[in-house]
């Protein structure tokens, strides 16, 4: 009984730090994306001088800001303190706060592939 | 009595050449401009160290804190977000210790940026302020633009731990800045020894004028 408490609890705490390290890795790619936002930015307020299109370079602007914006109401609304659930609902709770970490992870390099892209055209 | 001047005249030698001989300074990093500048008609070649740029933020009791309210202070700078599940517990427990150590010295402040103000907002850093255990004004915990944290984390605060890696802003590093606004030290927030390291390198500091 007391094993299999204690198994439950290894398994809860596995999954918990799998969420946690992709988190970390989620924060690496969401810095990128600020980088390229800031770059963006200074295209922007260039626009007219590099004869580059303002408004794709707002559109993506937005995009990055919108994935940004993801990351941070996920981390938000992460909830360490699972007291009180059983080991099932535990279990689903990290699977799908998993699941989300990773979607938004694929906002945030999608909107900075598409701006690298599009920097690097301006860089000609 | 003559003798006993000489006695003390003595003493006091021994100790300033021991307390001499035993200072340590720390290096300053960054970018160094060369600086050619005429002084009594030769030309001398001066160095210019790379400085934090001027900066405006709100810290937790709504006021606005610039660059200017660091002249002639020694600071840690930090990043880090109110709701991170991993690496910033730590780095505030750690930093508390720094907290400890000097709150009582004007001259010496903690500057911890939040890289999430859509969530983190002034009343937010307050209540968590409060939680750590902060009062005064020896740590602030700072508001601002998302983009002015990041410019100065990347293209000032970080630059010497880059090292290509990616998500620098995340890996808890602490940043000593001297009373000129140089980056003296970089150490790792999440690291007990690193932390008295920075510790005694802020002692160092303190003596420097």
């Amino acid at each position: 009984m007391l094993t299999g408490c204690a198994n439950a609890q290894k398994e809860e705490k596995a999954l918990q730090k799998e969420v946690l390290d992709s988190h970390d890795k989620v924060m690496a790619d969401d810095e990128k994306a600020m980088i390229n936002k800031m770059k963006l930015d200074t295209l922007i307020k260039k626009a007219d001088s590099l004869k580059i299109n303002k408004q794709t370079a707002n559109q993506l602007s937005s995009k990055l800001t919108a994935a940004d914006d993801a990351m941070s109401d996920w981390m938000k609304n992460l909830n360490l303190d699972n007291s009180g659930k059983n080991h099932d609902d535990i279990m689903k709770y990290w699977r799908e706060q998993h699941v989300k970490v990773k979607q938004v992870d694929s906002l945030l390099v999608a909107a900075t592939n598409e701006s690298a892209a599009f920097i690097k055209t301006t860089q000609k | 009595m003559r003798k006993l001047i000489w006695a003390i005249s003595g003493i006091l030698f021994l100790a300033a050449c021991k307390s001499g001989s035993d200072t340590k300074t720390l290096p300053i990093f960054g970018e160094r401009t060369p600086v050619t500048k005429t002084v009594d008609g030769k030309q001398v070649t001066d160095t210019l160290y790379q400085t934090i740029p001027p900066f405006k933020f709100v810290n937790q009791y709504g006021d606005t804190i610039s660059n200017k309210n660091l002249d002639g202070k020694i600071y840690v700078a930090d990043f880090f977000f109110t709701s991170c599940p991993s690496i910033c517990p730590t780095m505030q427990r750690n930093m508390l210790l720094v907290y400890n150590e000097f709150k009582n010295d004007p001259n010496v402040k903690i500057l911890s940026h939040t890289i999430d103000p859509k969530h983190d907002t002034v009343p937010v850093l307050k209540d968590y302020a409060d939680k750590l255990g902060i009062e005064g004004n020896s740590w602030w915990l700072l508001y601002g633009q998302k983009e002015d944290i990041y410019q100065l984390a990347e293209k000032h605060y970080l630059t010497r731990v880059n090292d290509g890696k990616d998500g620098l802003i995340h890996e808890g590093w602490f940043l000593l800045v001297d009373k000129q606004k140089r980056i003296r030290g970089s150490y790792d927030g999440t690291v007990p020894d690193q932390v008295k390291q920075l510790i005694a390198d802020m002692h160092i500091l303190q003596l420097e004028k």
